[in-house]
């Protein structure tokens, strides 16, 4: 068989094999995920399962008050949270110490976010669990994209004893994280972005927390009388951006959980998608190019704290994509993007 | 000195249709197709200019005009950056497939196949469309072999303007240290 021929059949085999391996045809196009370094030390994944699970219920379900501090770069900003949970549903104030005075008032999902210099009142509903709440998008996907594993010592966080997790990345498109959670209560006391050389990207912690604390209504009211300051509400309008021609393929491991229009503070709307691998996030933010406006800002790469930015012009629209991910892994997604409009019907 | 001399016309002599070719490819105004062009020296000559061009002009084109299409595609796609990380073939290992030429038969045959797969499996990555969630699991199988180049981003203020309503409106909804942040920038 000459070379030219057997060449010609390896391509065909090749491809073939690539495009079988891509097309979601029976089982077997589920039967491969992405398998993990064998470690000895690595948890159970059902203890794993256990422990992510009773920090999110120590989260909703116990009574706390402390003062938590959160690191980004230069950046330090501390808070006192007061969270009180009847046995059905929760109450919880977070006063944010530095800077501009706000408080933010939560009833279950329902947020106010209270602004005393404007008079203003932001009424919006919780989208995912803050800290000490575990941000966790779909469990599988913390399984199939990290390995994680205790710590073999207990560590101390404000002055109590706490179980160390190490969640280690299974590929180079995401971040890893470590966590400290009260040995006693299972409440989340720290939690570390870690990059891949090591490094704390950014960190969240308390300098000091009560637990099992008496909660009293005093403790969950506002400092300022709100009575007639004026109510927002942000609106989250649902999009299909799929349907409008968007071509967005998801790094490995992620998946798109939302899509929404988002209104700026300068009225400007923008779609937004969020991608998440479980723990990790993206956003893509898609909005009209106008030619006229100068301040497309920034193209290329960027870097605002832990979070990567890539801006980039796709078509007639302006592409703004970030998340704390590495920021290879965006540059290959903002350059992947394309916009396929579908013609209209006639 | 003599035959320095002798040395210098010979020189000037084979320069002369070099330069006479050189002249006329770039376009020189008055410059004559030279008739030694067709000569095997001028032939020579001519693959020879424009090989320098094309190398200036794109480095992957920089292959010896004298092979075949096939080969210089082939080669051409053998020096694309990798693409794939092909696991290397155990020399001892019984598995392996192996032709009459052992190794060679992976550098020549096996190799190439496996750079153009690798085109053929990052066409499909980047054409994915997004939200078919039953695709997922394959783009995670071809993206994951895709390296990733360091990036170099500049470094933007977390309260810029530029960035501050994008930073704020995706940040509620990341990550353990996800915390109230103090803007209220994402609203009217």
């Amino acid at each position: 068989m000459s070379r030219v021929v057997s060449h010609a059949l390896m391509v065909i085999l090749m491809g073939a094999s690539a495009l079988s391996q891509a097309s979601p045809v029976g089982p077997s196009a589920q039967a491969a995920p992405v398998q993990a370094p064998p470690t000895s030390r690595s948890s159970d994944q059902s203890e794993v399962n256990q422990i992510v699970r009773k920090i999110q219920d120590a989260a909703r379900t116990l009574n706390y008050v402390g003062v938590f501090a959160f690191q980004q770069g230069e950046r330090f900003e501390s808070s006192r949270i007061t969270h009180f949970f009847d046995g059905k549903n929760e109450k919880e104030r977070i006063e944010v110490l530095d800077g501009a005075p706000r408080e933010y008032l939560r009833f279950n999902d329902e947020v106010q976010g209270l602004m005393p210099d404007r008079k203003l009142i932001l009424l919006e509903r919780q989208r995912g669990d803050r800290f000490p709440g575990l941000l966790l998008n779909h469990a599988q996907s913390l399984e199939k994209n990290y390995t994680v594993r205790l710590a073999p010592e207990l560590l101390r966080i404000a002055g109590r004893p706490c179980r160390g997790i190490e969640i280690t990345p299974r590929d180079q498109h995401r971040y890893g994280y470590r966590l400290c959670s009260d040995l006693e209560s299972n409440l989340l006391l720290k939690a570390q972005m870690v990059g891949h050389e090591g490094v704390v990207i950014e960190q969240v912690a308390f300098v000091q927390v009560t637990i099992g604390a008496e909660i009293t209504e005093a403790m969950l009211t506002p400092t300022w009388v709100t009575t007639d300051w004026r109510s927002v509400r942000a609106q989250h309008v649902k999009v299909d951006l799929l349907a409008q021609g968007w071509r967005i393929p998801a790094p490995a491991g992620y998946m798109p959980t939302s899509q929404l229009e988002r209104t700026f503070s300068n009225n400007k709307r923008v779609n937004q998608l969020v991608l998440s691998d479980g723990l990790a996030t993206i956003s893509i933010f898609i909005e009209p190019y106008q030619p006229e406006r100068s301040e497309y800002e920034p193209q290329g790469a960027a870097r605002s704290g832990s979070v990567n930015i890539f801006g980039i012009k796709v078509e007639n629209f302006w592409l703004t994509v970030l998340g704390e991910v590495p920021a290879a892994t965006l540059e290959q997604l903002a350059q992947s993007i394309q916009y396929v409009p579908s013609k209209p019907a006639r | 000195m003599k035959q320095s001399n002798e040395i210098s016309n010979m020189n000037q002599s084979t320069q002369q249709p070099q330069s006479e070719i050189s002249a006329w490819m770039d376009g020189d105004q008055g410059a004559d197709m030279p008739e030694h062009v067709f000569s095997a020296q001028g032939q020579s000559t001519w693959e020879l200019y424009h090989l320098i061009g094309d190398t200036l002009r794109t480095p992957a084109l920089a292959l010896p005009a004298k092979h075949s299409l096939q080969e210089r595609i082939a080669q051409a796609i053998a020096q694309e950056p990798a693409i794939v990380a092909v696991p290397k073939p155990a020399a001892s290992s019984g598995s392996t497939i192996k032709g009459a030429g052992g190794v060679r038969f992976w550098g020549r045959t096996v190799w190439p196949g496996l750079a153009m797969a690798a085109a053929v499996a990052s066409v499909i990555w980047v054409a994915k469309p997004f939200l078919l969630p039953e695709l997922s699991l394959p783009v995670e199988q071809v993206a994951e072999v895709t390296p990733l180049q360091p990036v170099r981003p500049i470094e933007v203020a977390f309260n810029a303007p530029v960035v501050r309503d994008y930073v704020n409106t995706h940040r509620e909804m990341s990550g353990p240290a996800n915390v109230r942040q103090v803007s209220f920038g994402a609203m009217r």
